[in-house]
């Protein structure tokens, strides 16, 4: 009973943090439902009738329909390239003997201490000359700059796999390319989760280069479109729209979150350690 | 023919990244060195070659470059420090088998996987004059006096202190947790029977063991602190004044913005030997003694 007591201020604290942390997004969910004369006239009251309107208007007036599209466009663009290249690349650095071998992958390792802004301004020239600045020179950087943390992560995993096995099969007659994908990849899976989590998360997030590559609202992903939506908040103040579109935007996240949750601060904290 | 087959699939597989890696970053930061040694307006016909002067300008010449360095060090300590604490209390108590750790642990870490965008505006609403939680939370508990409009151009990085706070606890608390998940139960028995307070314990068992993490931890923070971007442009409309500007927004306004490309580009190269030197410190620190009982 005593023990019991003694947790009492502990219970306390932990919920008054639980309150700082889900607050904020509850008071967002049923603000999002009010007119935007109701936000200004209260700041705690529920909305009078819980009308989706206001989604309505981010979906379409406000285009995050849009947005979304496009970040989802690039995001599994970008996923499944990453994946696909880094593991590749990884396979070999791992487990293959030859000049340079060493060598590429510290190239590779080092880009995880430099800070994307070194690359900002040649990365705009060479996407011009190129003609891809837009969602595609996008995706091609997104996984150029996901590489680093990628490979270092997979070596890692390919480096620990038994021999034994990828022996055996390419003297069952398997081809090189048939040991990696039917027997290597699938025992790395641990690994290529791990990857894949900190990527989608990396992609879905990301703010920087898509303020950089995009200049057509068109191609606009969520972060950069809600931001946008921001800042001309002074101009139109759509107030119900942006806290609909908000919600919209969180909503994946959270799905996702639920549903990997375990796997995910797993995943993150594994990643975190090794990196 | 098994030495071929090997060759080709070694060039085969490597290729892909090797070439994406190259253009699209080894290329890009290469170059940015030799920028960084020009004035250059963005035609390649103007860009003249000044050697050191880019550098020579910002560092002695250059206010609101050491007024952004002030703010990128003041956001990466303070938030820094309380985000350290809260994430070690939390730890050390949900691991002491408190019912609904797993709920708590969940819920704590959720805002870490939030963009930078989305943390942003939510915090704008939350700092709004007329319909913000904090200005309503200050009027409801009658210090009407102390509302305020939070976000001038003077209040902007210390009212960053919050969010940035909000959204990294969990990550480092889910850190401290695995951490001591990793620490031998028996040492706290050990401790319990000789007598030792949950502080002692704490302080003599957890801290020492999980100094290792924790100097992960402050790495993380410092490399992390010295590149934020997200919150600070888009809580200034991308527009942010000398007084809430950081190194990676003034960079990034006074190479793409302004057009000011080697100016810019020279800042970059200035965080990215910050960022160097703060990596080098932070391996020393962690080459420090392990402890081990």
């Amino acid at each position: 009973m005593n023990i019991e007591m003694k947790k009492i201020p502990i219970y306390i604290i932990l919920c008054i943090y639980l309150i700082i942390v889900l607050f904020p997004m509850v008071w967002l969910l049923y603000s999002s439902f009010k007119t935007t004369q109701e936000i200004y006239a209260n700041t705690w009251n529920l909305p009078r009738v819980f009308h989706l309107d206001n989604f309505v208007r981010a979906w379409t007036n406000s285009h995050v329909g849009q947005y979304f599209f496009n970040s989802v466009t690039v995001t599994s663009i970008s996923l499944v390239l990453s994946i696909l290249i880094a593991s590749m690349a990884a396979y070999i650095l791992a487990r293959f003997e030859f000049k340079g071998n060493r060598l590429i992958l510290y190239i590779f390792l080092s880009g995880m201490m430099i800070p994307v802004q070194l690359a900002l301004v040649p990365l705009v020239f060479l996407a011009e000359s190129l003609g891809i600045r837009n969602l595609i020179g996008l995706c091609l950087v997104y996984v150029a700059f996901s590489l680093p943390f990628s490979v270092f992560v997979l070596t890692g995993f390919f480096k620990t796999l038994p021999s034994e096995l990828s022996d055996a099969a390419s003297i069952d007659g398997c081809s090189e390319f048939g040991v990696f994908w039917r027997i290597m990849l699938p025992l790395a899976k641990p690994g290529l989760v791990t990857v894949a989590i900190f990527n989608f998360l990396g992609f879905w997030n990301e703010y920087l280069f898509a303020l950089l590559f995009l200049s057509n609202e068109k191609q606009y992903t969520v972060p950069l479109g809600l931001a946008n939506l921001m800042m001309v908040m002074e101009y139109k103040a759509d107030w119900g729209a942006l806290f609909a579109g908000l919600v919209i935007v969180m909503i994946p996240t959270l799905i996702v979150y639920i549903c990997l949750q375990d796997r995910l601060t797993k995943g993150i904290t594994a990643g975190a350690l090794k990196g | 023919m098994r030495k071929w087959s090997k060759i080709k699939i070694i060039i085969l597989f490597l290729l892909p990244a090797c070439l994406l890696y190259a253009v699209f970053a080894v290329y890009p930061v290469v170059k940015a060195f030799w920028v960084s040694f020009n004035r250059w307006d963005g035609y390649a016909r103007n860009m003249a070659f000044v050697g050191l002067d880019n550098f020579k300008n910002i560092i002695l010449h250059d206010p609101v470059f050491w007024g952004s360095f002030k703010n990128t060090f003041f956001l990466l300590t303070i938030p820094g420090i309380i985000t350290l604490l809260l994430a070690l209390f939390f730890a050390s108590v949900l691991s002491s088998g408190i019912k609904g750790d797993k709920f708590f642990r969940v819920t704590y870490f959720f805002p870490n996987i939030m963009s930078g965008v989305v943390i942003s505006l939510l915090w704008s609403f939350i700092y709004n004059p007329s319909f913000g939680i904090l200005n309503g939370l200050l009027r409801l508990v009658g210090l009407e006096e102390l509302t305020r409009t939070w976000l001038e151009p003077g209040r902007v990085i210390p009212a960053l202190v919050a969010p940035i706070v909000w959204c990294s606890v969990g990550f480092y608390m889910v850190l401290f947790l695995a951490g001591i998940q990793n620490i031998p139960q028996t040492l706290y028995e050990a401790a319990d029977i000789d007598g030792a307070s949950s502080w002692q314990s704490f302080w003599h068992v957890t801290f020492p063991l999980l100094w290792e993490i924790i100097s992960i931890a402050i790495v993380f923070i410092v490399i992390g602190g010295l590149k934020v971007f997200d919150l600070v442009w888009v809580i200034t409309s991308g527009s942010p004044t000398r007084h809430s500007q950081v190194i990676a927004t003034y960079m990034y306004q006074k190479a793409i913005s302004e057009g000011n490309m080697g100016y810019g580009t020279a800042i970059s190269v200035l965080l990215f030997i910050l960022v160097l030197i703060a990596t080098i410190i932070s391996m020393r620190l962690l080459q420090r003694e392990r402890v081990e009982y």
